[in-house]
């Protein structure tokens, strides 16, 4: 085992995360993407999901749960690679991108949680405070992605002004961030509507922002894995020897 | 590839097509040398942006086959004169951002290109101006998101829409100032692709969303 091969895996956790989360809310499991229900659903039949799904959804919180500690070591991956573009100056970018890793972070830990926890007593709660706490899980997942696009903002500009003879990030993958960025918001306005796409089952709140968020993952991956195999980043009279 | 990134007319022509020593380099037209406009990065955006369209298209022609009538009566109370200004005015600002690119290319003088992106800017913010009003008066007659399905979908369509137009109108305000430095000195002429092409995407968007919106029965 060295540095080198420990990081790489670091970089893989994006992968990890990934594939728990999709299997945590896959119809198998929690049926949260794409959702089972929607806004609309009155509080009995929001129970009787709850009822007819009750150990599938605690088994989706718990893989949930724990594919989620993976997102901030390939967080930290991507902006501790990132972080030699700001060498000599105040790593203000860097620092953004590991705030926001954590405010990810906790995103995906507390609407896990919740999931578990609307699920543990499901069977004798009341149905309306039951749909209640259902809302919660659907907002938080889905309102929440603002701090998501600062940090692909800060990972963009970042990549933009790497101007090294190796860059760490192909400088398309900038316009990727800024795409991600911009457009995995479109669900904010779900809190004002509860039929159609602005809704938190709507294609606007759920399918779009999901679709854009696992390519985003997926492609920052697949860079990241590339560049730490190339060992970029490595300065060149780094001791070697002494870590391989 | 960025073998053409000088805004000098005279880089854009020669480049040598036989590889015979000697040989006279043949002028050809950047298109023919597969030139990508701006840089490989902003296709990215744009084209991820249109997939962001595509579904939307979907999803509302999937929800007007649910209830062709209702929509057909709604798509009726829209101001179909409003929508041909506002058509109007965006493919008039992308004729005047061409003119702008050309104008730093020096295919026209080049001390025009600030003035043709400043009037891009003006016809953007007509266009602003026109939906506000636009959207005022539907409001005021009781046609908000919530009325119904084509309400919901015109808002969020055309909501959707102003805010890339905001935001494309802030990327004419750095053409007209990458335009104002070309004056002095020497510039690269990728940004200004970017974000022309950028600008030409929003109207594609209005042009597709005019048709769909106001003119489908």
């Amino acid at each position: 085992m060295n540095l080198k091969q420990t990081h790489i895996w670091t970089a893989y956790t994006g992968w990890i995360f990934t594939a728990g989360f999709l299997i945590a809310v896959c119809p198998l499991l929690a049926w949260t993407i794409p959702p089972h229900h929607g806004p609309s659903f009155t509080a009995l039949q929001v129970k009787q999901f709850y009822m007819e799904h009750l150990n599938r959804i605690r088994a989706g919180a718990f893989i949930g749960m724990i594919a989620s500690a993976f997102y901030y070591s390939w967080g930290a991956a991507i902006a501790a690679m990132l972080r030699r573009v700001e060498n000599g100056r105040p790593p203000i970018l860097t620092y953004t991108q590991l705030g926001a890793v954590g405010v990810g972070v906790f995103n995906s830990v507390l609407y896990f949680f919740w999931m578990a926890y609307c699920a543990f007593r499901a069977d004798t709660m009341d149905p309306v405070m039951l749909q209640s706490l259902n809302d919660f899980q659907y907002i938080l997942l889905e309102f929440e992605v603002f701090p998501l696009s600062l940090w692909a903002l800060a990972i963009g500009f970042c990549i933009l002004m790497d101007q090294s003879e190796r860059p760490v990030f192909p400088r398309w993958v900038a316009w990727v961030n800024f795409w991600f960025s911009g457009l995995v918001m479109t669900g904010q306005f779900m809190i004002f509507f509860r039929v159609g796409p602005m809704a938190w089952n709507g294609l606007l709140a759920v399918y779009w922002p999901a679709f854009v968020f696992f390519f985003w993952i997926c492609a920052m991956s697949t860079f990241m894995i590339i560049a730490l195999k190339k060992e970029i980043g490595v300065v060149p009279n780094a001791d070697t020897q002494r870590y391989l | 590839m960025s073998s053409d990134t000088r805004s000098s007319s005279a880089a854009a022509l020669a480049v040598p097509v036989t590889g015979r020593a000697g040989a006279e380099p043949k002028a050809t037209s950047r298109w023919l040398r597969g030139h990508v406009p701006g840089e490989a990065g902003i296709w990215i955006f744009i084209l991820g942006d249109m997939t962001l369209y595509i579904f939307l298209f979907a999803g509302f022609m999937h929800d007007r086959m649910k209830e062709v009538d209702v929509f057909n009566q709604s798509a009726a109370t829209l101001h179909i004169n409003t929508g041909g200004i506002n058509t109007l005015l965006l493919l008039v600002s992308s004729i005047l951002v061409v003119f702008g690119v050309r104008a730093l290319r020096e295919k026209i003088k080049k001390q025009y290109a600030p003035l043709f992106f400043a009037l891009a800017f003006l016809c953007g913010a007509g266009f602003v101006v026109n939906k506000y009003i636009e959207y005022s008066d539907l409001v005021m007659k009781g046609f908000t998101p919530y009325w119904n399905m084509f309400y919901l979908w015109y808002y969020v369509l055309t909501g959707i829409h102003l805010t890339h137009l905001l935001g494309g109108m802030w990327v004419l305000i750095y053409l007209f100032r990458v335009a104002q430095k070309a004056q002095r000195e020497e510039i690269t002429i990728r940004g200004v692709e970017s974000g022309a092409s950028f600008w030409h995407c929003v109207d594609l968007l209005w042009v597709v969303l005019f048709p769909l919106l106001y003119l489908m029965r």
